[in-house]
C-alpha cells in the first residue's frame, strides 16, 4: 500500500492556485509566449508576472526574452526540476484522492 | 503555513489541472497568418471569377463557353490548393517555432474534421456541375467548410467554433435565398471573414 501523503509534503510553491495554473499550462507544451500563457491560465499581466517570477526564483520556470522580427517576445517554459516537481505534486494529489476513497 | 487539503479539494485541483493543460495545448496551434493568406487568396479568386463570368451568380457558369468555364474551375482549384499549401507551411512553421511536432494529435484530429467535409463539398460541386447546376456551389462550400471548422473548434479555443457557425449560417442564407449573389457571399465569408479571423488570431495570440 502506498505511503499516506501528509498535507505538509505538498510543494507550497506549486500548490498556490495561480502558480499551479502556470505550471499546468507549461507542462502541456515545450514553451509558451507570455500572451498564450496569460490566456491559458486565465490571468492578468501583473498577476502572471509576479507568479512567474516566484516560479523562476524557485528554479521551476525559465523565462526567455527574444525578438520576433522587431517585436520583443517573452516565452516561458518549465525547467526539468519544474517538470519533476509537477509530476511529484500530481502523484501526491492522486494519492490524497485515493486516501479519501479508502474506507476509514 | 502548511497547505491544508482534503480528498475532494485534491480531486478539484486535478480536474482544474486537466482543463488548463488541455486549453494550453489547443491555444498554441492556431496560425493567424494562414487565415489572412487564405482570405486574400479567396478575394483574388472572386475578382478573377467576376472578370471571367461578369456575374455574381455561379449559375452563369452554365452559359459560358467551355474554355471560360474551365478557367473559372481551374482558378478555384488553384485558390484551394494554394490556400491548403499556405495553411500547411505556416502551421508547420508555427509548430516548429514553438518547439512542437507539426503533426501532433491535434493537427491529425483537425484533418479528420476538415477532410471529409471538404471532400463531400468537392464531390457535390462536381456532381451538380456535371448537371450544369453551379449556382448551389457557394452555399454548399460555405456549409461544409463551416461544419469542418466548427468540428475543429471543438478541439480548440472559441474562435474557430464561432467562425464555423458563421460559415454555416452564411451557407444556409446563400443556399436558400442568396444564391444569385454567390460570388459576393464567397468574398464576404471566405475572403473578408478569413481576413478578420486571421487578424483577430494575430492580435490575440501573436504569430
Amino acid at each position: 500500500m502506498p505511503k499516506p501523503v501528509s498535507p505538509a509534503e505538498l510543494d507550497k510553491v506549486i500548490h498556490e492556485r495561480a502558480r499551479l495554473a502556470i505550471v499546468a499550462a507549461l507542462a502541456a507544451v515545450e514553451d509558451m509566449t507570455f500572451i498564450e500563457l496569460k490566456d491559458a491560465a486565465g490571468m492578468t499581466d501583473g498577476n502572471l508576472s509576479v507568479h512567474a517570477r516566484v516560479l523562476e526564483s524557485s528554479g521551476y520556470v525559465a523565462i526567455a526574452k527574444r525578438f520576433v522580427g522587431l517585436k520583443p517576445q517573452t516565452s516561458l517554459s518549465l525547467t526539468p526540476s519544474g517538470r519533476a516537481a509537477f509530476r511529484r505534486y500530481l502523484d501526491q494529489l492522486e494519492r490524497i484522492v485515493a486516501q479519501g476513497r479508502r474506507p476509514r | 503555513m502548511e497547505p491544508d487539503i482534503e480528498a475532494r479539494e485534491a480531486a478539484e485541483h486535478l480536474a482544474a489541472i486537466r482543463r488548463i493543460m488541455e486549453s494550453a495545448t489547443k491555444i498554441t496551434a492556431l496560425p493567424g497568418k494562414a487565415a489572412l493568406t487564405g482570405g486574400a487568396l479567396a478575394l483574388g479568386g472572386c475578382a478573377g471569377s467576376y472578370a471571367l463570368m461578369r456575374s455574381l451568380d455561379f449559375a452563369a457558369l452554365a452559359g459560358l463557353p467551355a474554355s471560360k468555364r474551365a478557367a473559372v474551375i481551374a482558378l478555384w482549384g488553384g485558390v484551394g490548393i494554394l490556400a491548403v499549401l499556405c495553411d500547411v507551411v505556416l502551421s508547420v512553421r508555427l509548430a516548429r517555432r514553438n518547439g512542437r511536432s507539426p503533426w501532433s494529435r491535434l493537427e491529425q484530429l483537425a484533418l479528420y474534421a476538415m477532410g471529409p467535409c471538404l471532400g463531400v463539398a468537392l464531390a457535390l460541386t462536381l456532381a451538380l456541375g456535371a448537371r450544369g447546376d453551379w449556382g448551389l456551389a457557394p452555399g454548399i462550400w460555405m456549409m461544409l467548410y463551416g461544419a469542418g471548422v466548427w468540428m475543429t473548434g471543438i478541439l480548440s479555443v472559441r474562435a474557430p467554433g464561432v467562425l464555423g457557425l458563421a460559415f454555416l449560417a452564411a451557407g444556409v442564407l446563400t443556399l436558400f435565398w442568396l444564391s444569385a449573389f454567390g460570388l459576393l457571399m464567397i468574398a464576404l465569408t471566405f475572403g473578408l471573414g478569413h481576413i478578420v479571423y486571421g487578424a483577430y488570431l494575430l492580435r490575440r495570440f501573436g504569430d
